[in-house]
Formats: C-alpha cells, structure tokens, sequence
C-alpha cells in the first residue's frame, strides 16, 4: 500500500495513537490525518545521591 | 509534627503572604529615609554581595558613578581611590528593602517610590526610570552632568505634585493594576505597555486636580507618558514588600530574593533567612536589538529585577505575554506551556491573577526550592540583556541556575534537621 492508502486503512480502523515524547511524531501524525494525542512526558530527572537524600528527608 | 509536615505549614504561610498582599504606593523619597541600613557613604548594587575589586565593569562603572553623583570625590581616579581604600560601604541591594534593577546603583540621595503592603505593613523602595536617560544612572550605573541634572529636575519639579496626590488621595493601589494588566498581554518583567497605561489612567485627574502651572504639568505628564516600561518600579516594589513579608519564616523551602552580579547568581529560601546561595551567573537567549549584537558581547545575568518572578510574575506569567515570548520565537502555545511548566515548581496559585490565556486559570506563585530539584525545572526569568561595555543591547529569558538550588536545601537540612 502506498502511504495515502495506508492511512486511510488507519483511519477505517480508528488507529487512535498516544505519542510520547517528541513532539514532532505527534505532529507528523495529525498532518497524515491520524487521531492522536500528545502526551508531555520526559525521563525521570536523575539526581545526584547527595540531593536524592536530601528530597527523602524535606518531601 | 514531621518536617515534612512543617515545611508544608510554612510555605503555606509564605506563599500567603504574596498572596494576601495588598501594595500601595504611599510616597517618594530620598533612599537615605526609607532603605533601611542605607547610610552616607554607602553604595548598594544589584545581586549577591560582591567586593569592588571583583566587581564587573558595568558594576565599578557604577561605583565611581556613585561616589561622583553624592559628591563623595571630584573625578573617577578619586572616586576609584575611595572605592579600592575600603572608605565606601558596599552592600547589596537585596540585602536592604530595595531590589537593584540592572546595576542597582543606589545612594542616599536617590528619589525613590515607596510602597507599602498593608496587609504585612512591610515597605519597599525602588527607583523610577530615568525618562530619556532610562536605565541612566541607577540602572545602567552611568554618570554625565545631564543624568545628575535629570535625576534633580526629577526629585525638585516632578515628584512633588505626586507627592501631594499621594499625600490627597492616600495612596495608589498596585494590585489592581497588577491583575489588569496581566490580562492584557503585559507580564510585568520585560512587557509593561498596559500597565503603563492603566497606570496613567488612573492618575490623570488627580494630578489634573493640583491645578499645576502649564510648564509643570507637562513635564509631570510627559515624564510619565513618555518614559519606556515607566510602571517597573512599582511592579518590582510590590513584589519586594510582598516577599519581605514571606522572609525568615522558619521551615518555609520558598525562595524569597533572586538576583545576579554579572558574576554570580543568588538566591535566599524564606526558611534560611538572608544567607544567599550562590551558582555562576547564567547567560540568556533572546533576540538583540541590533544584528550586530551577539552572545560574544552579552554580559552574563546582572539585576534583581527577577525578583517579581518570585512574586509570580514575568517568565511565571508567560501565558499572560505570548507577545513577550514571540520575540524569542515562542508561539502561543509555548508561552501556556512555560507558565504550565512554572506551576510544578510552586506552592500555589495566585486567585489574584486569572490569564485568559490558561481559560482563566490563576497564575503559579511561589517558587519551592524542592519542587525545582524535584522536577528538574529551573525557574524562568524574564529581563535585558546587557552590553559588556554598558547599556542594554536585547531581551530575553535565562534560567536560575540548580546549584543555587542545591546549595539551599542542603543549608536548609543542616539548619533544620534534629
């Protein structure tokens, strides 16, 4: 199938697409005619042992 | 009672503080009244304190601009003479009832608006701009006999009638103006169009009322009318009365003063009192004023003006301005997601400030060293960008620095753990 039929096989079936992370997938989607929705996540923040510590105790 | 527990009590009062805050400018007068500690022979600067042999050039340019304008010496060589002796006190803005906007530049003899919060009581000063001379002699810390004449056509001619209208009407609210602005696509950090409107607006008639003579009146009224971002200072005023107000709280993780030195970047915690917390000034992107302008030539982060970030204003309000991050290339969307992304390093939300932008949801208040190590999220701040040489060359955002941060909440534990 080429990329304008595959689409609208996605659409018959009602591909309905959470995106997370780059924004730009998102967007590529809603531009192909896609339902998605963009889901704001990024990795857990890495802490140094010190201030991991420190947040156990204040948080 | 944990400590968890008790910082949540205290940060609730903190942020409450702003938020019940009601700031009034109540009156202009001489920074040697109404700075407290502010003494002869003294020079207050913006951000952490630093020694003038350190200092940065806009900063010693600053001093001896100082020094010249009290009268303390008769040229620079003396006035560095003073200086470099140890015969000049040197403090920090921030470490007085004042927030030293750009250079920060302040003497006994400078005009300053004083506002009150009436809820706490507490009272801040800052200086007004310049008029043609802008940031001039405070702000940019530049000294030449037309910003000293300037700075005394101000104190003698124009701020006596508003004196009296302050004095005859008791005082103008700044609250209001606060919130009515923020609706209107100011954030009150680099964008102060309607405020400045509504601000003129709301004065007209009293000063209308003095039945000033003709020359007086219009110089009064082009002062305020025509001087760029005139409504700064009272913006930064309320903001510094609020959070005087939520300072040495014991147990409250809120930061409470944030300011730079070109060298350094500082922050106070409520619950640490005045020690600051100090990480490498950051740089900032944005967009120059002219293409001639690069990074190469920006000064790094020097002003406290970001105090009304603290007080939820400027990068927190960036919903309220998208005009104000459209200049760094931001869209509509980016701005809501940059105030969306404030809130999950704050402890409240401000009932004061609802942005049409967020469907009318109240901006974040009240940054929470915590949540910022937490999340990862430095706070945003709004302010100009300066020249290494002198003057104001853009604007833009930076973020507050981590280590601040961490510097803070370990200070914080050593202070409060059993």
């Amino acid at each position: 199938m080429d990329n304008g039929q595959h689409t609208a096989c996605q659409r018959a079936h009602g591909l309905k697409v959470v995106n997370i992370g780059l924004q730009s997938f998102y967007e590529a989607l809603i531009a192909q005619g896609v339902q998605a929705v963009q889901l704001d996540w990024h990795p857990p923040v890495e802490l140094k042992r010190e201030i991991a510590d420190l947040l156990d105790d204040l948080l | 009672m944990s400590l968890r527990d008790k910082i949540e009590e205290a940060n609730q009062i903190a942020v409450g503080r702003i938020i019940q805050s009601d700031p009034v400018w109540i009156d202009i007068r001489e920074a040697g009244q109404v700075i407290d500690g502010l003494e002869d022979h003294m020079i207050l600067h913006s951000g952490p304190p630093v020694p003038y042999a350190d200092m940065c050039a806009l900063h010693r340019r600053g001093m001896i601009s100082g020094v010249l304008f009290e009268g303390w010496a008769d040229n620079p060589e003396e006035a560095d003479q003073l200086l470099s002796g140890g015969h000049i006190r040197i403090e920090s803005a921030l470490d007085h009832n004042t927030v030293g906007a750009g250079t920060g530049i302040i003497t006994k003899s400078v005009a300053m608006m004083v506002v009150e919060d009436r809820n706490s009581g507490k009272r801040a000063a800052t200086f007004p701009a310049e008029g043609p001379f802008q940031g001039g002699f405070c702000g940019w810390g530049l000294y030449t006999p037309e910003i000293a004449e300037n700075l005394r056509m101000m104190k003698e001619e124009l701020f006596p009638p508003l004196r009296r209208v302050l004095e005859r009407t008791g005082g103008l609210p700044i609250k209001p103006i606060l919130a009515e602005s923020m609706q209107m696509g100011d954030e009150n950090h680099t964008r102060q169009t309607a405020a400045d409107l509504l601000f003129t607006h709301k004065m007209v008639l009293p000063i209308l009322e003095e039945h000033l003579p003709q020359d007086i009146l219009l110089k009064v009224m082009r002062y305020i009318v025509e001087t760029p971002r005139f409504f700064h200072c009272f913006g930064q005023a309320a903001a510094r009365s609020a959070l005087l107000a939520a300072s040495n709280i014991p147990y409250s993780t809120m930061v409470t003063a944030v300011g730079g030195n070109a060298l350094e970047y500082g922050i106070k915690l409520s619950g640490t009192g005045e020690r600051w917390f100090t990480a490498p000034a950051p740089m900032m992107k944005g967009r120059y004023i002219s293409s001639q302008y690069t990074e190469k030539d920006q000064l790094p982060w020097i002003g406290d003006s970001c105090v009304v970030e603290c007080a939820g204003m400027g990068g927190l309000a960036a919903a309220a301005s998208p005009i104000v991050c459209n200049l760094r290339g931001m869209m509509l969307a980016d701005a809501i997601a940059l105030t969306r992304e404030m809130e999950t390093i704050c402890i409240s939300h401000n009932p004061n400030f609802p942005i049409p932008n967020l469907d009318f949801d109240c901006l974040p208040v009240g940054i929470d060293a915590r949540l910022v190590l937490k999340t990862g999220t430095a706070p945003e701040i709004h302010g100009g960008m300066f020249n290494k040489e002198g003057g104001l060359i853009g604007a833009g955002s930076a973020r507050i620095p981590m280590e601040c941060f961490e510097k803070g909440l370990l200070a914080f534990r050593e202070t409060y753990a059993q």
